[in-house]
């Protein structure tokens, strides 16, 4: 046997002992789960079982000596099970990963080194349930439940529980994660829970989602509605948060008004702090549904700060599917207009940032940024319906 | 009392007892403008500044500011003192947050808008500085 023959045969082996040991150590159970073994050569494939839905979070060693470095390292996914593998974060010589696991099944993954960061030859690959948990000991929070429904008072939201967030103590976790519950038997969304980190939020900005079509989706529209239409593709867990786009499992049909003042204003919020602190903010928002309607009532959404204690982000809010000046059929979705004005138009100036609408002759218009200025002819009414307010100068 | 607001597209200050929002650059504006004076200010208002500003706590902290001092308000509502009011320096978020504490005080009746100055905040595109002073007689 030649030379190199021999150096194959070993690196067989090795291989071979390294998926035995891979398949010992990994059991499709339920989420953490821990995954370890070797890495005989930066191109050499692991073999993994990751359950459906499952994220897992792991690190990336240099046994038994040498360093690993974030700069360079790529991670290959072989198959389309796995959705993402992200790195988050170098402690010495530790590099933290995230793999995201979408289908059943086993998967392939490369973990390899450009420009030879990876000095040693030998990795070793293991995943645990989070930087802050070793043990694996931390479960996803299911979602919440509320045995009542509020009851719209023309809000756009009310508080719920005080404002207090439903999450147990074992419920919160300091490493940033996501999940997506799965859809119910009607393909409706059931709730989407994350830990927002600012690992988690998106460098780039928001790519199409129109080709997701959520139960009772239907294009609506009406001209004193902000954008004319109706209903939106609301995000449960918003782009800004956690970057996750076109997920059907986390956009649901919601009007413009919930989205934009109810859900946006609480998103804003909690992603403002993540930034400016780069601490973790649990977050959780579950819709629902009346019977077997496709169309929610309203989502709730819990928000709490974790590194503080909620000192800086806590509130537990309801936010109507509602839109004012319009009926809605929750079943389906079918819409109509309820009116109720006088039916005389009229030419106003819209201040689309601070949602006031002014008189043509009035002097507050020149203090509106021109991309926040837009005219608009119709009733003073539909513009109240509209979510508008009428300036306190001019009085329209 | 020269008044210190943050204040989001609507007017908002705060939900749930807390601010709507938060940004670095804000807090150092502030600390360019006070220089070295003490801001009178809930102990909420404190930890934003840690030890870079002298910061006088108590019950009744807006009440006990008095002509030429500076005060920021967070999360109460600011019509208790409107008469006391010299000087308004409000920084507008320019976005939209929930809200159950207003601004509650008129400016568009005994105020003229003296400065806007619009910078980049630390985690905010766009923040715009209002200054307001009280209308002569």
């Amino acid at each position: 046997m030649r030379r190199h023959e021999i150096l194959r045969l070993s690196a067989t082996v090795l291989i071979l002992t390294a998926l035995l040991l891979l398949s010992s150590c990994v059991r499709p159970s339920a989420s953490p789960k821990n995954i370890s073994g070797l890495l005989l050569a930066s191109d050499v494939p692991f073999t993994v079982e990751l359950d459906v839905g499952g994220t897992y979070r792991g690190s990336c060693e240099a046994i038994p000596s040498g360093s690993v470095s974030g700069e360079g390292l790529t991670y290959v996914s072989l198959d389309s099970s796995v959705a993402a593998v992200r790195p988050d974060g170098i402690t010495g010589d530790r590099i933290y990963f995230e793999i995201e696991a979408v289908s059943e099944g086993s998967t392939e993954i490369y973990i390899a080194a450009e420009n030879g960061s990876v000095t040693s030859s030998h990795v070793k690959v293991s995943v645990s349930g989070g930087k802050s948990d070793p043990s694996g000991e931390y479960k996803v929070p299911g979602p919440a439940k509320l045995e009542s429904l509020p009851e719209y008072d023309g809000n756009s939201s009310v508080p719920v529980n005080y404002n207090n967030p439903f999450f147990t103590e074992q419920d919160i976790t300091d490493s940033s994660f996501e999940f997506y519950g799965e859809l119910d038997s009607l393909g409706r969304c059931t709730y989407s829970v994350a830990c927002i980190g600012y690992d988690l939020m998106p460098t780039e900005a928001r790519g199409s989602i129109w080709e997701v079509k959520p139960t009772a989706w239907r294009s609506s529209r009406y001209d004193f509605i902000d954008g004319e239409s109706l209903y939106n593709r609301c995000h449960l867990i918003g782009y800004q948060l956690s970057g996750e786009n076109a997920n059907e499992k986390n956009l649901i049909t919601g009007t413009r008004y919930m989205n934009t003042e109810g859900m946006n204003a609480a998103e804003n919020m909690v992603a403002d702090y993540v930034k400016e602190t780069k601490n973790h903010v649990m977050y959780r928002v579950t819709p629902f549904f009346k019977g077997d309607d496709l169309l929610a009532s309203g989502v709730l959404m819990e928000a709490w700060s974790v590194e503080d204690e909620g000192d800086s982000i806590c509130f537990c809010i309801y936010c109507f599917n509602v839109q004012p000046g319009i009926g809605i059929d929750y079943a389906d979705g079918n819409n109509w207009l309820i009116a109720t004005d006088d039916g005389v138009e009229m030419e106003y100036v819209l201040n689309t940032n601070s949602k006031k609408f002014h008189l043509p002759t009035c002097p507050g218009i020149a203090d509106i940024k021109e991309g926040n200025k837009k005219t608009y002819t119709g009733t003073r009414e539909k513009l109240i319906l509209g979510g508008y307010i009428p300036c306190s100068t001019c009085n329209p | 009392m020269i008044l210190i607001v943050c204040l989001d597209s609507r007017n908002g200050m705060a939900f749930n007892g807390r601010r709507q929002s938060r940004d670095a650059r804000v807090i150092d504006d502030i600390l360019d403008i006070v220089r070295d004076r003490p801001i009178y200010a809930s102990s909420y208002t404190k930890r934003l500044f840690g030890e870079r500003a002298e910061i006088r706590c108590g019950v009744k902290f807006m009440f006990n500011a008095g002509p030429g001092d500076f005060c920021f308000i967070e999360t109460k509502s600011v019509s208790a003192v409107s008469d006391r009011v010299e000087k308004l320096i409000i920084y507008r978020w320019n976005r939209h947050y929930l809200s159950d504490v207003y601004f509650d005080i008129d400016i568009s009746e005994g105020f003229v808008l003296e400065d806007t100055y619009e910078f980049e905040g630390k985690s905010h595109p766009a923040i715009t500085r209002e200054v307001y002073v009280r209308e002569k007689a």
